[in-house]
């Protein structure tokens, strides 16, 4: 309890780093007083943090602080977890740097799924891929795993939006949540607080920078027995994740790109480097166990099919399937719709019409 | 002696009666001007002093009092030249017995003693008209502009000397011709025309459906990918200008000085490409004169805003109203002038800052909140009055020189008159005309859907992500979709196809 206590009011120090923070932790272990703890606190910053402000830091854990701390946090609708606590995930406290305590708003009992499997990607997906990252997402959700991503729009954004009826989704937040409505997609935040999970390691007042992205991504990475990586570029936040679920000895699987496609280079170097090369949620299932429905064949009527075999051969403007089909634009359009409707084709950023899966 | 002279001047589109009261009495030479003339006004001092002079008159060397009644109406122009000098003549030498108390005077003087071509002659005849007045004397240039209001009897003279010759009798001159309007005859062979537009079928389909309905259109595309061309195609389909219509656009491009003399009548629809360094005076109207803008000259026509991201964003906002309203009241301090400004809002934009998003071609190199900040300098408020938000590619090379004949303009515009005579039918005890206009009362009215069109649109909406403001956008385009195939109701069809006109500008 008290050491509880004393992690969560360490944590709320936001000048602390990280390894500070965790010598702390390591040498006050085996106290059992509040004081006996702060002393050994005092004694390390004194000697390893220069200029540290002991005062304030000697004050911040009286009781009235704390008190207030800990209000504080139940006023925002906070839970924090330690890493003492039941709640705290095993796999996460396994890994190296582990976080210290996880700060968490929604459905906690998410934290206990047994399968949980991370889905991410770039900002920048192709919209096929955007889409079948939704509905593998919503195949895996709906069998009872649990997904874990960021919140950025693209790949993250389409994980979400396949798992969130499901209601097995966790989102981890680079940041605090003081700014979790300002800075990301405020629509799916709420959703998410009521239908599904979202976590940080960083109190409230804490902004994301650019640098909290990458390290945010070992958590994602931790708390998950396997990543897909749906785009990313050579130099795209998501080659963290994989690295980290690497190294922490978890399954890493991509979808395979066109070469010379800037969005799929990771996930092709990846495939190369031996990560499972996915095209469907039964990719998934068949490596991890999961036990996924097996999806209904499609029915597609007369013309409907001809349109989406010229789809489907490749990505094509309506000028070229009217072209191909014959079909006047005007007969063409309605087509195109159902078919975009059925979710069987996808509109990219260009116009032109893709086929999300054969 | 005293004279008084009838002359026109202009406030904004409306012209109003100016009577020229000149004195000439004994005493110092003098020329004093009263009645709130302007500069152009004023300098008539000059003009007319030597037009009279190198017409063989005398200037008399007395005291001349000029009044411009009303004298609480400031008077621009240099409309007065004209008036002045023959009351000048008529005061100086009344021996000439001038008839000029029957005619209303328009006209600039050259310092040789000819007549100035001058702006807005039209409205200013059209005004005069309605006040009953019926003879008119114009300068010469003007004279195909008069010639097609009917019922006055108009003399376009070349000199301040013919005009003296006529009003003492000592010449005949012939009234100007009535000329008939007819929006084909002058109508020259277009440079553009949609069978000159290689391929592009989804965007032709597009702009026809626009054009049917009155709806703005806004092209998404990489730089080349033939955006402009088709915005030019534009007024080629659009139904032809009704005699009305001419008139209206005819008296804004003659107030603002960019009528073509030759033509003295709009007979093409305008088509404005403002460029994107034009300040919001130059596009919506303004200065010290509360001139037209170019909103109120595209009226009747298409306003093509190329590049639209790079207009400021003030400019844009600025036209948010007049898009709505259909008029735009420009106040300045000096004058409050309402024009008409109902135009066809056509615009292109790439789709990012590089051009190459979604292109398979070439790789984007923006960042994600590059592309956002560009698209968002089009605000939401503005994109909800854009009906159809289509992406535009590039045409391959193979159709490029491809010789397959393609759809004139004409074929379609056949289609668009027919879709428009449909509307109109429609909308006889209504105060709107296209189905764009149509607001939420109307689309009650007007688009009921049946059970299946309601359906779809309800799984478009949760499958497709659709805005809710993209619900009444998309029955209005089904609507024009169903009248060009002259249905009565709205079917399932229709509000696919429309459905596949919306942006998909969220991704």
């Amino acid at each position: 309890m008290i050491n509880n206590l004393f992690k969560v009011v360490l944590d709320s120090h936001t000048s602390l780093d990280y390894k500070h923070k965790r010598d702390i932790i390591n040498a006050t272990l085996n106290k059992s007083t509040l004081n006996e703890m702060v002393d050994i606190a005092v004694n390390y910053l004194t000697n390893n943090v220069k200029n540290y402000k002991i005062d304030l830091f000697r004050e911040s854990f009286s009781n009235n602080n704390y008190q207030s701390i800990l209000k504080s946090y139940k006023l925002k609708g906070i839970t924090v977890i330690t890493e003492t606590d039941a709640l705290y995930p095993n796999e996460l406290k396994n890994t190296p740097f582990a976080p210290i305590c996880l700060y968490a708003k929604g459905n906690l009992n998410l934290l206990a799924s047994k399968n949980k499997f991370s889905i991410v990607g770039s900002r920048k997906t192709p919209p096929q891929i955007l889409k079948l990252t939704e509905s593998i997402s919503n195949k895996l959700a709906s069998a009872g795993v649990t997904i874990v991503t960021g919140i950025a729009v693209g790949g993250d954004l389409s994980a979400i939006k396949g798992a969130i009826e499901t209601k097995n989704v966790i989102s981890v937040l680079a940041g605090g949540f003081d700014f979790c409505l300002s800075e990301y997609n405020s629509d799916y935040i709420e959703k998410l607080f009521k239908n599904g999970l979202v976590i940080t390691e960083h109190p409230p007042c804490v902004k994301a920078m650019p640098y909290s992205y990458p390290i945010r991504n070992r958590i994602i990475a931790g708390l998950s027995m396997g990543t897909l990586i749906v785009s990313g570029s050579h130099k795209s936040g998501a080659r963290h994740t994989a690295n980290y679920a690497l190294e922490y000895g978890r399954d890493v699987f991509a979808f395979p790109y066109l070469p010379c496609t800037s969005q799929g280079e990771l996930c092709n170097k990846l495939i190369k480097d031996g990560a499972y090369l996915v095209e469907t949620a039964s990719d998934i299932a068949e490596v991890c166990g999961f036990d996924i429905e097996k999806s209904a064949s499609l029915q597609l009527s007369g013309t409907e099919k001809t349109v989406f075999e010229v789809i489907s051969k490749g990505s094509v403007s309506v000028d070229a399937i009217a072209e191909e089909t014959g079909l006047k634009v005007f007969e063409l359009m309605p087509v195109l719709t159902l078919l975009e409707i059925k979710g069987v084709i996808v509109k990219d950023g260009n116009g032109e019409y893709v086929a999300t899966q054969n | 002696m005293l004279s008084k002279v009838k002359s026109f001047a202009l406030n904004g589109l409306n012209g109003f009666l100016v009577d020229v009261e000149v004195d000439v009495s004994n005493g110092l030479p003098a020329f004093d001007m009263v009645g709130l003339p302007d500069t152009a006004v004023k300098e008539a001092k000059e003009r007319v002093r030597s037009a009279i002079k190198n017409s063989g008159k005398r200037f008399p060397t007395t005291r001349i009092t000029v009044n411009l009644a009303p004298a609480d109406v400031k008077k621009q122009g240099a409309y007065l030249d004209l008036p002045i000098a023959l009351g000048i003549i008529n005061a100086t030498m009344p021996e000439l017995k001038m008839d000029i108390s029957n005619y209303v005077f328009i006209g600039e003087l050259s310092l040789d003693g000819s007549l100035r071509e001058v702006d807005g002659i039209l409205p200013l005849l059209i005004s005069a008209k309605a006040s009953g007045y019926t003879k008119f004397i114009i300068p010469y240039d003007n004279k195909q502009e008069a010639g097609y209001i009917e019922g006055i009897e108009v003399y376009a003279l070349k000199s301040l000397i013919e005009t003296v010759e006529l009003l003492t009798g000592e010449r005949e001159f012939q009234a100007v011709t009535p000329l008939t309007y007819s929006a084909n005859n002058t109508v020259k062979e277009n440079d553009v025309d949609l069978c000159y537009v290689k391929g592009q079928a989804f965007a032709k389909r597009a702009i026809e459906v626009a054009v049917a309905g009155g709806h703005n259109v806004l092209f998404v595309g990489p730089p080349g990918a033939g955006k402009s061309m088709l915005a030019k195609c534009i007024p080629t389909i659009m139904p032809d200008l009704s005699f009305e219509e001419a008139l209206e656009t005819t008296k804004i491009h003659s107030v603002a000085g960019v009528l073509k003399g030759e033509d003295g009548i709009v007979t093409k629809r305008p088509f404005m490409t403002p460029h994107h360094t034009a300040s919001r005076v130059a596009i919506v109207g303004g200065g010290q004169n509360a001139q037209p803008g170019v909103i109120s000259l595209a009226h009747n026509g298409v306003l093509y805003l190329d590049e639209m991201p790079e207009y400021p964003r003030s400019v844009l906002e600025s036209l948010r109203q007049p898009l709505e309203d259909r008029v735009i009241t420009v106040t300045r301090t000096k004058a409050s002038v309402e024009y008409p400004a109902s135009f066809m809002l056509c615009a292109s934009m790439n789709p990012c800052p590089c051009g190459n998003y979604g292109s398979k071609n070439a790789e984007c190199k923006c960042t994600y909140s590059q592309i956002q900040k560009y698209r968002s300098r089009i605000s939401g408020p503005l994109l909800d009055r854009i009906d159809l938000q289509i992406t535009v590619d590039g045409v391959e090379y193979g159709e490029l020189a491809s010789t397959s004949k393609e759809e004139s303009s004409k074929e379609v515009k056949r289609r668009v008159d027919l879709a428009r005579k449909i509307q109109r039918e429609r909308f006889k005890d209504e105060t709107i005309n296209v189905n764009a206009e149509m607001n939420e009362k109307h689309l009650k009215k007007y688009c009921e859907l049946t059970a299946e069109c309601e359906s779809i649109i309800k799984t478009a909406f949760t499958s497709l992500n659709l805005s809710a403001r993209a619900r009444s956008r998309i029955i209005k385009v089904a609507r024009t979709i169903a009248d060009l195939e002259l249905s009565q109701q709205i079917m399932p069809n229709h509000v696919l196809e429309a459905v596949g006109y919306r942006s998909n500008f969220n991704l």
